[in-house]
């Protein structure tokens, strides 16, 4: 299965695809567009994971410590979708 | 061990615990090699009600490279998934297993197979059978039948086996890492007691094996069966791996969990005992999600292993001559990075050029011998171990002797091996059922019932 079928299912599934060290939100309509880039330092002991759970809905899951939200916030899907999507994304 | 929980972080995780690798040519098939990599160590046989299986969320290989690059020219990739008949009862069975279609067996598993060469990557088999494991005479009463029927033959010419095996590696576990006690020489050790037999620790374990014999020319760089052992293409270069995903999210709420992102390799084997003894515990798990090719990193460690300053030491007076051999371990380079060169043991080689790589090096020029040395080459059987290693080979014994610098006056003749250097030994000799004579070669697992 490659990234985009992943995460096309996970709008079904329930279980989207992961991020590492997502930051900010986007904002509609003045969307920059993600750079690709190398990582810059190794991964942090306790990374910042945001994950897909439903493209449909918009629905976005933000686990950071030991707390987990889950947000409707379609912009950001919508960005994360699309850098998956984006060739070596 | 091997390499059973050989590392922090693998030794957490023992369904990825790749606990031993063989290659071989077959003995009753000599067209063809036999590849085992071992995990999940230290199965006790009765550990139910959750018997031992695969994990479906690992991705196991195994690689050859055939041109002496370190590189994969061929990889098998096999895939798992466990499936449940009846989700309401607590029973691994409901009533004897008589097939591997029984429906009284409630937890199974199947898995596929992949080879991947410069042509591609192309599907060999699905939906194969894994055996159940070895329960006992009331739910397994004929297990041996099961495991045969577990032997899938597939249409592109390999053959492959994926369960519960006798675990075939052999080793005084308990008395190595009590700091290096080697029975039954421990009145000669700087911490003496009474002498005493070698232990077998694995004698009544299991393991669960992933086994695949091919046909010598789907691994050659040219598709051919070589019969000249002093030819380059005679060589292949043999190690597995097992990898997870990058990202699990586990939702228990929802008896469900997700995983995403790059396989990310966890663990790797190519020679026995390489980083169990070899890499230094910091370095343990890095070298685990490294590839041979990089080996170079590590050499350091074999051209002046920690094991050999430590004999002399915990010895005292044995080891003598050792004590003084200060110089690069030429030949534990040659025996574990680079393959022996032609022209040091005659008849034989099993070079594969200057770059530093923890592989096992397969000539596969070389026929099964009639009557194997557990010793391998250093017993006069040019078909065992280091030239690959088959499942009865004590390897424990020939890396000891090796690493105490038997084989160091083949670099350097004028060193002279100290006298225990040669009879140093794990004194240990598996007993009948461990294997046999067919594949996977690995023999039946001890069941739960019977084994305490």
């Amino acid at each position: 299965m490659d990234r985009r079928s992943f995460v096309k299912r996970a709008g079904t599934a329930g279980i989207g695809a992961a991020t590492l060290g997502v930051t900010g939100a986007a904002t509609a309509g003045a969307e920059p567009r993600p750079e690709v880039t190398e990582p810059s330092r190794p991964v942090p002991s306790e990374p910042l994971v945001a994950y897909v759970r439903d493209v449909e809905r918009g629905e976005v899951t933000v686990v950071s410590g030991t707390h987990e939200t889950t947000y409707r916030d379609r912009a950001l899907v919508r960005r994360l979708v699309r850098a998956a999507a984006r060739k070596g994304a | 061990m091997s390499s059973h929980r050989e590392a922090p972080e693998i030794s957490k995780d023992p369904v990825a615990d790749n606990t031993d690798v063989y290659a071989f040519v077959s003995p009753d098939r000599p067209d063809t090699v036999t590849i085992i990599t071992n995990y999940i160590p230290l199965e006790g046989p009765a550990g139910g009600p959750n018997f031992f299986e695969f994990g479906d969320d690992v991705l196991y290989s195994i690689y050859i490279d055939n041109d002496g690059d370190a590189k994969p020219d061929v990889i098998y990739r096999f895939r798992f998934e466990s499936r449940l008949r009846n989700g309401n009862t607590f029973l691994y069975n409901t009533g004897p297993i008589g097939s591997l279609r029984d429906p009284n067996w409630n937890r199974r598993q199947f898995y596929s197979v992949t080879r991947t060469t410069a042509k591609g990557t192309h599907q060999i088999g699905t939906a194969l059978a894994s055996p159940p494991c070895n329960i006992g005479p009331r739910s397994t009463p004929e297990y041996p039948a099961l495991a045969q029927a577990a032997v899938h033959h597939l249409a592109s010419g390999e053959t492959v086996f994926a369960g519960q095996r006798n675990d075939g590696f052999f080793v005084d576990l308990g008395a190595i890492f009590d700091l290096g006690d080697l029975r039954p020489f421990q009145n000669l050790h700087l911490l003496p007691s009474p002498a005493a037999k070698s232990v077998d620790t694995l004698s009544t374990l299991n393991v669960h094996t992933i086994a695949i014999q091919v046909p010598i020319s789907h691994l050659t760089r040219d598709g051919s069966r070589p019969t000249d052992p002093s030819r380059a293409k005679a060589v292949l270069g043999i190690w597995g791996a097992a990898s997870r995903r990058r990202v699990k999210v586990t939702d228990t709420a929802n008896d469900a969990h997700g995983e995403s992102g790059p396989w990310v390799q966890v663990s790797r084997l190519g020679n026995p005992l390489f980083n169990e003894v070899i890499v230094p515990l910091g370095k343990k798990d890095r070298w685990n999600g490294t590839h041979p090719a990089g080996d170079w990193a590590f050499a350091q460690y074999v051209r002046h292993p920690e094991l050999a300053k430590l004999l002399p030491v915990l010895y005292p007076g044995v080891f003598p001559n050792l004590a003084g051999l200060k110089a690069a371990r030429a030949d534990l380079v040659a025996i574990l990075l680079t393959g022996l060169p032609a022209g040091i043991v005659p008849g034989f080689q099993n070079f594969t050029g200057k770059t530093l790589a923890d592989m096992l090096r397969l000539n596969v020029a070389i026929p099964p011998a009639k009557r194997p040395s557990p010793l391998g080459i250093l017993g006069g059987d040019l078909a065992g171990f280091p030239n690959g290693r088959r499942v009865a080979d004590d390897v424990v014994t020939i890396e000891l002797r090796a690493i105490a610098g038997v084989t160091y006056p083949l670099v350097n003749p004028d060193f002279k091996p100290d006298a225990a250097a040669s009879v140093v030994s794990e004194n240990l000799k598996p007993g009948a059922g461990r294997y046999q004579s067919t594949f996977p070669y690995l023999g039946t697992p001890h069941d739960g019932f019977n084994t305490p």
